[in-house]
């Protein structure tokens, strides 16, 4: 084993790697010291700003108080105060507080923050989103094509506080091109849109969809204006596109003069076509539909089974005795046990 | 005095001695190549770290976008958790995720388990038309409530954590489902952090976050109020050791879509997906890491384009063991569960359609998991004896040592700087010291008698049949339950064996 000892620059490198490792290890505890006690003090000094500004915000809620510019330390803990306020408060009511942001100087201070961190830029977008100003819009427009989703989706919501129709429009297209926008998030964009801006600008893009951008869209649609999608829907049903988009216009409908293309679906190829026709059928049909939904009852996958019992429950006029009824006629086990679980499941709802 | 120069002269003349000796350019070689290999996990997971913070540091998401998670479904399985289980489910109750249901499986529990869950949440067994689409053992019932219409119990006979976890698969009605330990502490927030990678990338197939200990912690209401750090110097090595494994040892693979575990305690998957591959296996101790890589062959197999991803989070708090018969247990069993999953899994690795998983984590698994603590344990063992015998001059030795020990620190205090950069959760710079003494006196016994425990287990696995997985208990001393307002007493606290590594 003399090798190793012999090795003389193995053993001087081993030898210097013990060294720098711990003297690295020990600088990295002093950063790490260091960084913690930083974090400590900007941490108190940002709950203190907040806890400020909050008392100070809500005495604006109730009369005209006296505020002074924003101190460099204080911005953070400004901003903070200010977003969670109005994201605490009815439209009016925060409405109150936008001479305070004016006076206080948010828009002043807004482009340091917003060439900072992600973290900066979305409360610092949040934020002048709230003071709804107009003239405001072209610094804020440039981040709706951000890379990050979150930047991106605040700066939508910002921009449609501050000119609805003009953010709609940009907003919309991309919409259809974003991978990456959380639905639920986007659909509540649109949502608290009011001049139906949303609406109209869905409407236009969706002549120009494809397949895959029509089903994204049209759920968007159906959820603002139900009126407007109904009408799309009804084309994308007869037009059997695809599978899929026929499944989702399927679980969108929501028209009583739908029933005879829905039950036209119930003897799809596709399980999940089956499955979300009966479900529709449940929410718009008649009692007289029962019997176009009992065969599915044998159906060879559970979902459907499931789903068309539920809707034979939903179904005006079957009642437990009904149903009862339709399980005695099944000549199928698993039927007769899906109507089971149905059954129980409307009993213990129907215990609460 | 004569005799014993004698006897060592003889000594250094055997030749296997001699051949032991030549051997330590291997040891040497392996343990520049281990540093280096963990040195590069470090600064990959370092980025990746610092990159997610400044997306997601806190929730800035204006309040009315926060809302929109896809519903999941929790399974817990449970065995002879009568006097823990009925608080997960309360606490799983009040996480802040918006549409869950919480499926409690029961696998064939010889005490009041089930009758604990029947009588705090007043269930009924219910005509359910129970799908058995993963083979398990007999489900001899369901059960639901009236008045918590999100909790079901599956009642089955006795199968093991894996066949249990199965039946719940079986019974779950969302698309994603979460599997959670009864002795797990979650925080609000956790599932929304781990379910956000399915809502952003429609090709996540499984997400895991960071797995913390939670000796030395708070809880009031059955969740994380007070972040601390243990009394006891055991617990405080397995803090350490698990802000190594879980800030870089899996952060690291993330990026490059090569993450092969995702811990038992805490982890998402879609239901569909794992149904395909035939769900948890039964026989194997490591039935978490086995699915995970299982995951991964199937789906590079069918060429799927497929994302594995892990939340640099902490989601989810675990106590650690405090005796060290418990921790041998542990480690011993990890170390089974991790050659199980790898041995069965082996066509993976440099398979065509590989992938960085099958080209780099796996070989790496193999390398310094799997067989790097027998390389360890022979290399340390082999230079004692050579020290003695002055095969290896003392000064050599202990400039090897020093730079072991110094490269294990600088390990560790990196791990720690990426927690402060990142989630910093403990607040006081005395805490801060107080982990690096851990960090520097871990070297000294701790990591040794790891390998020892591990290369046991390596043993074990080697000799031994595979059989099916039972429940086996690690004794914990639940001391954070002290103090929890609305927690279950720790008269006797005890938490599933689980195979989750750190």
């Amino acid at each position: 084993m003399e090798e190793l000892a012999k090795g003389s620059t193995v053993v001087m490198i081993a030898g210097w790697v013990a060294v720098l490792t711990l003297l690295l290890a020990c600088v990295l505890l002093t950063l790490i010291v260091i960084l913690r006690m930083r974090a400590q003090r900007r941490e108190q000094r940002d709950l203190q700003a907040r806890e400020h500004w909050t008392r100070v915000l809500q005495q604006a809620l109730l009369g005209p108080v006296e505020v002074q510019r924003l101190q460099p330390g204080e911005v953070q803990g400004f901003v903070d105060a200010w977003n969670a306020l109005h994201e605490s408060l009815p439209e009016e009511a925060a409405r109150r507080l936008v001479p305070v942001g004016q006076r206080v100087g948010l828009e002043e201070v807004s482009p340091r923050l917003l060439r900072g961190s992600y973290h900066d830029r979305a409360m610092t977008i949040i934020a002048l989103g709230h003071l709804r100003d107009r003239r405001l819009f072209d610094r804020l427009s440039p981040f709706l094509t951000d890379r990050s989703p979150i930047v991106s989706l605040c700066a939508a919501r910002a921009l449609a506080q501050v000119d609805p129709p003009r953010a709609m429009a940009m907003f919309v297209p991309l919409v259809a091109e974003r991978e990456d926008w959380v639905p639920g998030n986007v659909a509540r964009i649109l949502a608290e849109n009011k001049d139906g801006s949303a609406a109209r600008e869905l409407g236009n893009a969706l002549l120009r969809a494809n397949a895959d951008t029509t089903v994204k869209l049209v759920r968007f649609l159906a959820d603002i204006d139900p009126q407007r999608a109904s009408g799309v829907l009804r084309q994308l049903l007869d037009g059997h596109v695809d599978d899929h988009i026929i499944s989702v216009c399927l679980q969108l409908v929501n028209d009583r003069h739908e029933r005879e293309r829905v039950i036209g679906f119930l003897a799809a190829s596709r399980w999940h076509v089956r499955m979300h026709a009966a479900v529709a059928l449940g929410r718009i049909g008649e009692a007289a539909d029962a019997a176009r939904l009992e065969p599915l009852l044998a159906d060879s996958v559970w979902w459907v089974r499931y789903r068309a019992a539920q809707a034979l429950m939903a179904l005006s006029g079957n009642g437990v005795e009904a149903m009862r009824k339709v399980q005695q006629r099944q000549g199928d086990a698993f039927g007769r046990d899906i109507i089971d679980q149905v059954l129980s499941e409307h009993g213990l709802r129907g215990a609460t | 005095m004569n005799y014993w120069q004698s006897f060592v002269e003889y000594l250094q003349q055997l030749p296997w001695l001699q051949q032991l000796a030549a051997l330590q350019w291997l040891f040497v070689a392996y343990f520049v190549a281990i540093n280096l290999a963990y040195l590069v996990l470090n600064y990959i997971s370092a980025y990746q770290i610092v990159r997610y913070m400044r997306e997601y540091r806190a929730n800035y998401l204006p309040a009315a976008l926060r809302e929109y998670q896809p519903p999941v479904s929790i399974v817990l399985p449970a065995y002879n958790e009568e006097t823990s289980v009925v608080s997960s489910v309360r606490s799983l109750l009040k996480t802040s995720y918006p549409d869950f249901e919480i499926v409690v499986v029961n696998d064939g529990s010889s005490d009041r388990t089930r009758e604990a869950l029947i009588e705090a949440f007043g269930l009924v067994l219910v005509p359910e038309a129970y799908r058995a689409r993963l083979h398990t053992e007999l489900v001899k019932g369901v059960y639901a409530s009236a008045r918590y219409p999100r909790v079901r119990m599956v009642d089955k006979a006795n199968g093991g954590k894996a066949d249990a976890i199965n039946a719940g698969i079986n019974c779950v009605r969302y698309p994603l489902f979460c599997v959670i330990d009864a002795d797990s502490i979650l925080q609000p927030e956790s599932l929304s952090r781990v379910v956000r990678p399915f809502l952003e990338d429609r090709r996540v197939m499984a997400s895991g976050g960071v797995v913390r200990v939670l000796n030395g912690c708070t809880v009031k209401d059955g969740m994380l109020s007070e972040v601390g750090l243990p009394r006891r110097l055991l617990p405080s090595f397995q803090l350490v050791e698990y802000l190594r494994a879980f800030l870089f040892g899996r952060m690291g693979w993330s990026p490059m879509n090569a993450l092969l575990i995702i811990s038992g305690a805490f982890g998402v998957f879609y239901k569909e997906r794992v149904i395909a591959i035939g769900g948890y296996r039964t026989d194997t101790v490591g039935e978490d890491m086995d699915l995970v890589i299982r995951l991964h062959r199937n789906l590079r197999e069918e060429q799927r384009d497929y994302r594995i991803v892990f939340v640099p989070d902490p989601v989810c708090w675990t106590e650690a063991p405090t005796d060290l018969a418990s921790l041998r247990n542990q480690r011993v069993r990890w170390q089974r569960g991790l050659a199980e999953s790898l041995w069965s899994n082996i066509r993976l690795m440099f398979s065509r359609h590989g992938g960085a998983a099958g080209w780099v984590a796996f070989p790496f698994m193999l390398v310094f998991e799997f067989l790097g603590p027998v390389i360890e344990v022979i290399g340390y063992a082999s230079m004692i004896v050579l020290a003695l015998v002055g095969l290896v001059p003392l000064d050599v030795f202990l400039v090897f040592l020093a730079a072991a020990v110094g490269m294990g620190i600088l390990l560790s205090v990196n791990a720690m700087l990426l927690e402060e950069l990142s989630f910093g959760l403990y607040k006081r710079p005395l805490q801060q010291l107080r982990m690096f003494v851990v960090a520097v006196l871990e070297n000294f016994g701790y990591r040794q008698i790891n390998s020892c425990w591990r290369f046991v287990g390596t043993m074990r696995w080697l000799f031994s049949r595979r059989r099916r997985h039972s429940w086996g208990h690690v004794s914990r001393d639940g001391s954070w339950q002290q103090n929890a307002a609305g927690a279950e007493p720790a008269s006797q606290p005890h938490a599933p064996e689980g195979s989750h590594l750190p």
